[in-house]
């Protein structure tokens, strides 16, 4: 029953090469879908361009389903697999820094690895400024370490929190997923036309 | 390839992911009791080969072991806790465990649970149901539950005869006269005593090991 220590199971020059093969395709993938392009990051800001919620989201959902059916016949074991605590307030001000440098540098960090290994500058010089940010919060974060840790919620779920069952609770996600992209291309050729999307 | 192909692809795909997880609302997820089928062949030699089962003079040494976070879980009726508990143990019925399963599965690495009936089968039952719904690896089953404790550690000469009559349904066979709850001298037995015994030590502090992950 995964998840599986890769180590233990395939030694560490395994576990390497299966990261290395899952790093490889998630770039490939990313690559290959435009994101190493940050104007059509950023044109998702604008609702011009939907690439970017199309992919995340339909992974999102796919990766979902996968997972809780595995849960459901016994291949995986939910409770070892990692959910970020949820710290809220620090959360929210994180997506929020996260999301204006996102429009300003037209990436996210992942696909700002993506654009700098095809050599963007942009993406290149993103990277860098992603290095000095880390850089800078490691050397400060004991400063402000008690807003950090407020207000932990633990492993929070969204069928926790909403108190429903977990098969309700995904096919609720991939139901208003499907509406929102659907409504969403509708909005986009309204104000742009067919021929606006990558 | 057509645009309208295209469009018939993404409706297709829509309908295949809105179907599956119309299937997971079907199906559900594992009950507890499901889940143990799941991990029954992985822990079941486990219990057979008494791996999880400590002894109490063990036990006794967690309970003044300063370095482990000991969560002794009783899972005994009411009247029998009344009568006698361990010191520092916690009466969880086995019905409410489930419901503990976030605060056992958050254990810290130094975090050991032990469940106690009064003899093994209530608490190997809780045992099941908190691998199957916590997943925590510390999880250990006091041998011979209170029976042993007591004819092991509670003062008089009664420890073999008690033991030596048949289990019924995990019920309280020592005679404790009154309801003494955990003041009784046994509750906590004295470091002396426990010096004196020998045993097999069986809990060995495993990492719960969750795999971590990131995006970008």
């Amino acid at each position: 029953m995964g998840p599986f220590d890769l180590s233990a199971e395939i030694g560490q020059i395994g576990a390497w090469t299966i990261y290395l093969l899952v790093g490889f395709a998630f770039g490939f993938i990313l690559e290959s879908a435009g994101f190493g392009d940050s104007r059509l990051l950023a044109a998702q800001f604008y609702w011009r361009d939907l690439t970017v919620l199309k992919v995340m989201f339909t992974a999102i959902l796919v990766a979902a389903v996968l997972i809780f059916w595995s849960t459901a016949i016994g291949w995986l074991d939910y409770d070892y697999v990692w959910v970020n605590p949820t710290y809220l307030w620090p959360g929210i001000v994180g997506g929020l820094i996260m999301g204006v440098g996102f429009i300003f540098g037209g990436f996210c960090p992942g696909t700002s690895l993506v654009g700098a290994s095809t050599l963007k500058l942009d993406a290149i010089w993103f990277v860098a400024g992603s290095a000095v940010g880390i850089l800078s919060f490691g050397e400060t974060v004991a400063l402000f370490d008690d807003f950090w840790h407020s207000s932990n919620l633990g492993r929070l779920t969204l069928q926790a929190w909403l108190e429903l069952p977990t098969g309700m609770v995904v096919f609720g996600l991939v139901a208003i997923g499907i509406v929102v992209l659907w409504v969403g291309d509708i909005v986009r050729r309204r104000i742009y036309g067919d021929s606006s999307e990558h | 390839m057509t645009p309208v192909s295209i469009k018939h692809l993404h409706g297709l795909g829509a309908t295949v992911l809105l179907l599956a997880s119309a299937g997971l609302v079907w199906h559900g997820q594992p009950t507890p009791s499901e889940k143990w089928g799941f991990l029954a062949h992985e822990l079941e030699p486990r219990l057979i080969e008494r791996q999880v089962q400590i002894d109490p003079a063990e036990l006794a040494e967690l309970m003044r072991n300063n370095f482990i976070d000991l969560q002794l879980i009783d899972v005994r009726d009411e009247r029998d806790w009344n009568l006698f508990h361990l010191w520092g143990a916690q009466r969880i019925p086995t019905q409410d465990l489930p419901a503990q399963h976030k605060r056992f599965a958050a254990l810290p690495d130094n975090g050991v649970i032990v469940l106690v009936g009064n003899d093994e089968a209530r608490a190997t039952e809780a045992w099941k149901l908190i691998m199957a719904t916590a997943s925590q690896p510390n999880a250990y089953i006091l041998a011979g539950g209170i029976n042993r404790w007591l004819a092991e550690f509670a003062p008089g000469h009664h420890g073999r005869s008690v033991l030596a009559r048949e289990q019924v349904n995990d019920t309280l066979r020592y005679p404790v006269k009154m309801a003494m709850g955990s003041r009784h001298p046994a509750a906590l037995p004295d470091t002396h005593h426990v010096k004196d015994l020998s045993f097999t030590s069986k809990v060995k502090l495993q990492k719960r090991m969750v795999m971590k992950g990131g995006c970008g």
